[in-house]
């Protein structure tokens, strides 16, 4: 049943042209959304929940690596061509605040919080109460990819750390206790994993 | 570790179960038709982006409830649609009248000139009963049939086409008779 031909396409074209909003105005929307999530959903023991929710309420800033992010059946697209990293949006924790920098996310080791940061072809990890900076790490080389690589945790001591995009490439940020996996790409292969700080 | 790539029923599976990264990504993908449905139907701008917010929280609140029995496009526009006629009634409620000026003013349209300014569409959509609009909007904005209108709507599909038909010729009437349809009319537009 069609009846688009009863109305003016420019006019349909008119409608639906609503001027996109700035990537502030989305990442804040879909941060204070995603504050809604409620833990009794979530099947994640309390402590992985605990140290995911802390990680990913920014995720906005990190993993708004998907910002501007569009859908193709089952694809989802990151931003393409980009090697700038999202600005972070989390007001209570700047330990970097070079316009260069991206907040990937945060985690938790032991009753430790930490914070990721990409710049420049490298990943910081930062204390975020103190911003004491743990370790640098050189990002390593991934093939062109804007797919969204979502990797199954297995273990109740991984958690996803953010995502962010770099050289053409989605990639997402998982800790563990001795490590930080990368993963990236349209089988969500493992990049490269750095050594726990 | 296993690892898979992200298909649409993974990503529901994963947000329902609390999942951010897959509840982020989700929101992403469907942001713009969020959005987009939330501005024509509250029009003004500001309260547009509260009713997009509010969608928003409203969808990640419900999604552990989504039972997979209408598509999830059409559960979302459902939940989005109701956030900004939501919104609308709360704009009667205030004492304060809308701020035309905070109305998008978009682009003088194409190089023939043939839609004179956007903002003439937005404003004229803006004065059809409530309604009118929002069934305009779902069918040609949000590309949803009759029968996922009407669901949404929770009205018979029949009421749907006279909607359509009336919020069409009155779109038209607002926009100076300017040849919006193809000439084909409805018998419900005598009724209007």
């Amino acid at each position: 049943m069609s009846d688009d031909e009863q109305l003016d396409p420019r006019i349909v074209a008119a409608l639906r042209d609503i001027p996109a909003a700035s990537n502030e105005i989305r990442d804040a929307h879909i941060a204070e959304a995603l504050s809604h999530i409620s833990p009794s959903v979530s099947q994640r023991s309390p402590r992985r929940w605990l140290a995911v929710a802390a990680a990913l309420a920014v995720f906005a800033g990190g993993a708004a690596i998907g910002r501007g992010t569009r859908t193709s059946g089952t694809e989802v697209a990151a931003s393409p061509g980009s090697s700038n990293l999202i600005k972070n949006v989390t007001p209570d924790s700047q330990c970097r605040t070079s316009a260069d920098s991206g907040k990937v996310g945060q985690y938790f080791l032991g009753n430790e919080q930490r914070e990721v940061w990409a710049s420049n072809g490298l990943l910081f990890v930062y204390v975020s109460s103190t911003c004491k900076e743990l370790a640098t790490f050189t990002i390593a080389d991934a093939p062109t990819s804007d797919l969204v690589c979502l990797p199954s945790i297995a273990n109740a001591t991984d958690s996803i750390i953010g995502g962010y995009t770099m050289d053409n490439a989605y990639r997402i940020l998982v800790n563990t206790p001795t490590d930080i996996l990368e993963f990236s790409g349209r089988s969500c292969s493992q990049l490269t994993k750095y050594p726990q700080p | 570790m296993t690892i898979s790539p992200a298909p649409d029923d993974l990503l529901i599976q994963r947000a329902k179960r609390g999942d951010s990264v897959a509840t982020d990504t989700l929101l992403r993908m469907h942001y713009d038709s969020v959005r987009t449905v939330c501005h024509r139907i509250v029009v003004n701008k500001a309260d547009a982006e509260d009713a997009t917010q509010h969608a928003l929280i409203s969808i990640v609140r419900a999604l552990p409830g989504f039972d997979g029995r209408s598509k999830f496009s059409t559960w979302v526009y459902r939940i989005a649609t109701n956030a900004a006629l939501d919104e609308v009634r709360r704009i009667r409620r205030r004492p304060t009248p809308t701020d035309i000026d905070a109305t998008f003013v978009l682009p003088v349209a194409d190089a023939t000139g043939a839609v004179d300014a956007q903002m003439d569409v937005a404003q004229a959509l803006a004065l059809l009963p409530e309604e009118y609009r929002t069934t305009l909007v779902l069918r040609h904005v949000a590309d949803l049939d009759y029968e996922e209108i009407a669901e949404i709507q929770g009205v018979p599909v029949g009421t749907v086409r006279s909607r359509l038909a009336r919020g069409r010729t009155q779109l038209a009437n607002i926009l100076g008779n300017q040849d919006t349809s193809t000439g084909r009319h409805n018998p419900d537009e005598r009724n209007t």
